[in-house]
């Protein structure tokens, strides 16, 4: 059947999306789009660290930057400080961008692995620009000029993702989405397809398509308990399972990094935004009681909560069938890794891209379905295998969760990218899916996993070049030295844009 | 200990493999030692093909082009000629410009079903220019149509051999005989004998299982220097190539009982010896990926390097990962250049990597590339449609632009490319010009 009209269920962060890809990459067909929320239900109203992929996909919709990080009260983000995961005390920051000089003959970390052996270098932090100015609170846009050290980082925002969903909501309904409130009570399906045919609203309307788009988030109401979408559990991998969210009001200067603080059961998320400071403790009801984790959160606040906790509750994990007959799941009805590297939002984006790509002409054609089955998992191995990575390569015995996840199996293809790093400083690459060499890096040197050997062209470099890449942090401090603090950039790029509503 | 590299083999692999041990990882190897063996192969192409990726190898062996034309007889490529049912001209570089990050060919389908489409090769200035057999180095301004293609070039293959046999022992790689090898422990063993390796060899089910080269013929130099041309013969594959001089034709057996046996090395690297080109792979090679996949071994070998105080069992793990990974898309790649001399658009393949992405291409035009490719996503997308693979379906998102604007846009630059190339010298024109050159000025190229 020709699709014509699409229906996406659910107007959280994913149906908003969902809504504005589309209608603003295939607008000109001719397609008919409506989304159907229900202010009842509400979202999950959490979410708010962000990838430098997101700035692309505003920029495909053509959205102006200064005003929407003014609407969703955004401050830039150059990456994660991770603190206490590989022992109580550590800290290192995982940036959007490189170490070492713009241009390498070989990966920087093995020269890096040498002056430090030798007793020439530090840090690897202080080779890095995304790293220092993250630390020194300071913030410049990229350049594009590949020789310009500050070419060597992206950024991304921290911001109010229930204010960008309305933002992208405007975006959509002037784009010719039709919003209809309602709950959905019921899907029609079509006896011999066993496609989906409509939904019927707790109004008594009936909302017909040919594609469905599933954004009901946890509930999974079309993909999962319509469609029978199988869910592919990874909980013995990630065994946190539970969420505590609150904000609370600024205290000090807002940086451009967000904070992931591991704790006896997992992690709590620090996220400053312009006016508030967002908050959240992820952890596994297996080692933890949620009053024990509330009290951890609420005793950890820098400054007075805003409303009441949040807690909320779910299973890391994916379909590896997202997409079912003509039902496409995108967001959190499709699957959910722990925000830890704040994957979400970006795995929403991807779901939306392929979809566009292959959205069906015509019918809905079998191998469209296989094709995005197939790129959607393959981002969410890789993503997973990463997530992994920050809770095996530790130190900490200090409670029954981290002796858990220290110890545990994992997945065959991380267990080699490991055993490749600790040997010989080898990064495993690949070409399509998230995080490339530079975030191995930081994760497995910010978490203690110091390789054995090196690349021997590393001992073989000459004293000249040497001295050069030694220079390097000093001539960092001197690229920032002039640059704004994070604060007053985010102020004088937003000021004269519109404000959020109150 | 001192640091012995054995190279095995009296081919221009090994010369090449040996000058890029001392001139990449020089202060790496005390001694670099290569070593006919009674196993290599014993006839060498009269012609080879460098595909446009190995300038960099080139350049990294301390080979510029003034020493290629000097030395090697060499001519600037642009691409292969494939003579079927239709001729297309695959071309090094772009075909037609993207639309809104939407590449090319799905305009391309758009026009063809209204039957206002050129042949998808008229809309490469590559293409163009290699047809009309002209030469220009590409413009370093990516806003000019000049820009947009690549070259590389096709050698000599005695010169070549020679050439790279005199830098390899000016550069300090030492020769020995065979029995020298069994008296000294090497610390790496590199077989570059072009000869099957020991061990277990793997199969691909959609290339032919064996072939045989049945006859290279060297004739005074005429036809098309720019490009190589391919055609099908009633048992096999016939290969026209352009150095300067002379111009090679090779016919390549592709029926049973070949005297190579086509496949790759299960293990490329086991304890310290590691088997590189032909003693790794051998496949038909219409495009003659041979410097391709040399080039990528080697730049792989060396960022896996034994360490000192690291199993050798790990590196060589990751080595034999990818390097299979390698070889196999470069076998796709071949087994799809195969198909595009047959009866077209008909094919079905086995072997899972290649039959998903002619499913995706055919489906709705996608690219699909897996780790470790040496083709690009462009090089994939021209060598499906010269093979007469044509998406049933384009991509939605170059639905949305009005056809009247594509068809004007892609009108318009299909005659700046005709109108482009017509300005340029043909290529032997070039050439004379360039050497004339050199011979003043031995730096000026
Ligand atoms: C603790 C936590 C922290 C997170 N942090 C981050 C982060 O930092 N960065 C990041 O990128 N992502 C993060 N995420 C993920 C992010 O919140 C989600 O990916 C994002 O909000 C998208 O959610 P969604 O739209 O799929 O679902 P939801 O927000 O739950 O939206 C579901 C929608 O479906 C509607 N709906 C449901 N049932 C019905 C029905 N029967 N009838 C009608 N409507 C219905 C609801 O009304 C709602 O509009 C986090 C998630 C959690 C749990």
């Amino acid at each position: 059947m020709q699709v014509r009209r699409i229906v996406i269920a659910g107007g959280g962060t994913a149906g908003w999306m969902t809504a504005a890809g589309l209608s603003k990459l295939l607008g000109p067909l001719g397609l008919d789009i409506c989304l159907v929320e229900s202010e009842q239900i509400g979202t999950v109203g959490v979410g708010e660290a962000t990838l430098p992929h997101m700035r692309f996909f505003n920029r495909t919709l053509g959205l102006d930057e200064r005003e929407l990080m003014a609407f969703t009260n955004a401050t830039f983000k150059l990456g994660i400080e991770f603190r206490d995961w590989a022992r109580i005390g550590d800290s290192y920051v995982h940036p959007f961008g490189d170490y070492g000089p713009a241009d390498q003959e070989i990966p920087f970390h093995h020269v890096w692995h040498r002056l430090h052996a030798e007793g020439r270098a530090g840090r690897i932090d202080d080779f890095s620009l995304p790293v220092r100015m993250s630390e020194r609170g300071k913030f410049d846009f990229p350049s594009t000029d590949p020789d310009n050290l500050l070419s060597t980082f992206s950024y991304a925002y921290q911001l109010d993702a229930s204010l960008y969903a309305k933002y992208l909501r405007r975006f959509s309904e002037a784009n010719g989405v039709r919003r209809i409130e309602g709950r959905i009570m019921s899907v029609e399906r079509n006896g011999d397809s066993g496609d989906i045919r409509a939904l019927a609203l707790e109004s008594g309307e009936r909302l017909e398509g040919e594609l469905f788009i599933d954004c009901t988030g946890f509930r999974a109401m079309l993909i999962g308990k319509e469609m029978g979408a199988e869910f592919d559990d990874w909980s013995n991998w990630l065994p946190c399972d539970r969420a505590i969210a609150v904000a609370c009001e600024m205290a000090g200067e807002s940086v451009a990094y967000t904070r992931a603080t591991a704790r006896p059961a997992g992690w709590q998320w620090r996220i400053p935004l312009q006016h508030r400071t967002g908050n959240g403790h992820v952890y596994s009801s297996d080692c933890m009681s949620d009053d024990e984790a509330a009290d951890i959160l609420l005793g950890s606040l820098e400054a007075k909560a805003l409303g009441d906790p949040k807690f909320l509750r779910f299973k890391a994990g994916m379909r590896p069938k997202q997409w079912v007959g003509n039902c496409v799941s995108i967001g959190l009805s499709s699957g959910f890794l722990e925000p830890l590297e704040s994957t979400s939002i970006y795995l929403i984006q991807a779901g939306i891209t392929a979809l566009a790509e292959l959205m069906p002409s015509g019918g809905v054609d079998t191998r469209d379905i296989e094709e995005f089955n197939r790129v959607m998992q393959l981002e969410y191995d890789r993503i997973r295998d990463f997530l992994i990575l920050h809770y095996h390569v530790t130190e900490r015995d200090d409670s029954d969760f981290w002796n858990y996840v220290r110890t545990m199996s994992i997945p065959d293809s991380l267990r080699e990218k490991i055993e490749l790093f600790r040997s010989r400083g080898v990064v495993q690459e690949y070409k399509d899916g998230l995080f490339l060499h530079p975030s191995w890096v930081a994760v497995y040197l910010g978490q203690r996993v110091m390789p054995q050997g090196r690349d021997p062209r590393a001992d073989a470099m000459d004293e000249a070049r040497l001295n050069e890449m030694l220079d390097l942090p000093a001539q960092i401090e001197r690229k920032l030295d002039p640059c704004a603090a994070h604060e007053d950039a985010v102020k004088s790029y937003c000021k004269p844009r519109m404000a959020a509503p109150s | 200990m001192s640091r012995t590299v054995f190279i095995l083999g009296d081919t221009v692999e090994a010369w090449a493999t040996g000058l890029y041990v001392r001139r990449v990882l020089d202060k790496l190897v005390d001694n670099v030692v290569i070593a006919p063996s009674a196993e290599h192969r014993t006839s060498e192409p009269s012609a080879l093909v460098a595909p446009p990726q190995t300038k960099r190898f080139f350049s990294s062996l301390g080979l510029t082009e003034e020493i290629l034309f000097r030395e090697a007889g060499a001519s600037f490529l642009l691409g292969a000629e494939i003579r079927a049912q239709e001729t297309f001209t695959l071309a090094y570089g772009q075909y037609g410009v993207p639309a809104n990050s939407v590449p090319f060919h799905h305009f391309w389908m758009r026009m063809m079903d209204v039957d206002a489409a050129a042949p998808f090769d008229h809309y490469s200035f590559g293409a163009e220019l290699a047809r009309s057999g002209r030469f220009v180095h590409p413009s370093p301004d990516p806003k000019r149509i000049e820009s947009s293609f690549d070259y590389g070039y096709t050698l000599e293959g005695t010169a070549f051999g020679a050439c790279l046999r005199a830098q390899a022992l000016s550069a300090g790689v030492m020769q020995a005989s065979a029995q020298d090898i069994e008296e000294v422990s090497p610390w790496l063993v590199l077989d570059c004998t072009g000869r099957e390796s020991r061990g277990n060899w793997v199969s691909w089910p959609d290339l032919p299982e064996s072939f045989s080269v049945d006859e290279e013929v060297s004739e005074e130099p005429s036809g098309n220097l720019s490009v190589y041309t391919v055609q099908r013969l009633a048992d096999g594959v016939s290969i026209c190539l352009h150095p300067r001089k002379p111009t090679v034709t090779r016919r390549l057996g592709i029926s049973a009982g070949g005297e190579c046996r086509t496949g790759r090395s299960e293990a490329p690297w086991r304890g310290n010896a590691v088997s590189l080109g032909g003693s790794a792979c051998q496949l038909p090679g219409l495009h003659s990926p041979q410097f391709l996949l040399l080039h990528a071994q080697l730049d792989l070998l060396a960022s896996l390097l034994p360490a000192e105080n690291v199993a050798v069992d790990v590196v060589a793990a990751e080595y034999n990962r990818r390097a299979t990974r390698m070889m196999d898309n470069v076998a796709d790649f071949d087994a799809l250049a195969l198909t595009s001399l047959k009866k077209a658009g008909l094919w079905r393949y086995s072997a899972p990597s290649l039959a998903r992405k002619a499913e995706q291409f055919v489906s709705r035009g996608r690219p699909v590339t897996y780790d470790d490719e040496l083709y690009s996503e462009q090089d994939w997308i021209a060598a499906f449609i010269g093979a007469g693979f044509l998406p049933e379906r384009v991509s939605p998102l170059a639905l949305a632009a009005p056809l009247e604007a594509v068809e004007r846009n892609y009108e318009g630059l299909r005659r700046a490319i005709v109108q482009a190339a017509s300005r340029l010298p043909d290529q032997q024109q070039y050439l004379d010009h360039l050497l004339s050159i050199q011979q003043g000025a031995p730096n000026a190229v």
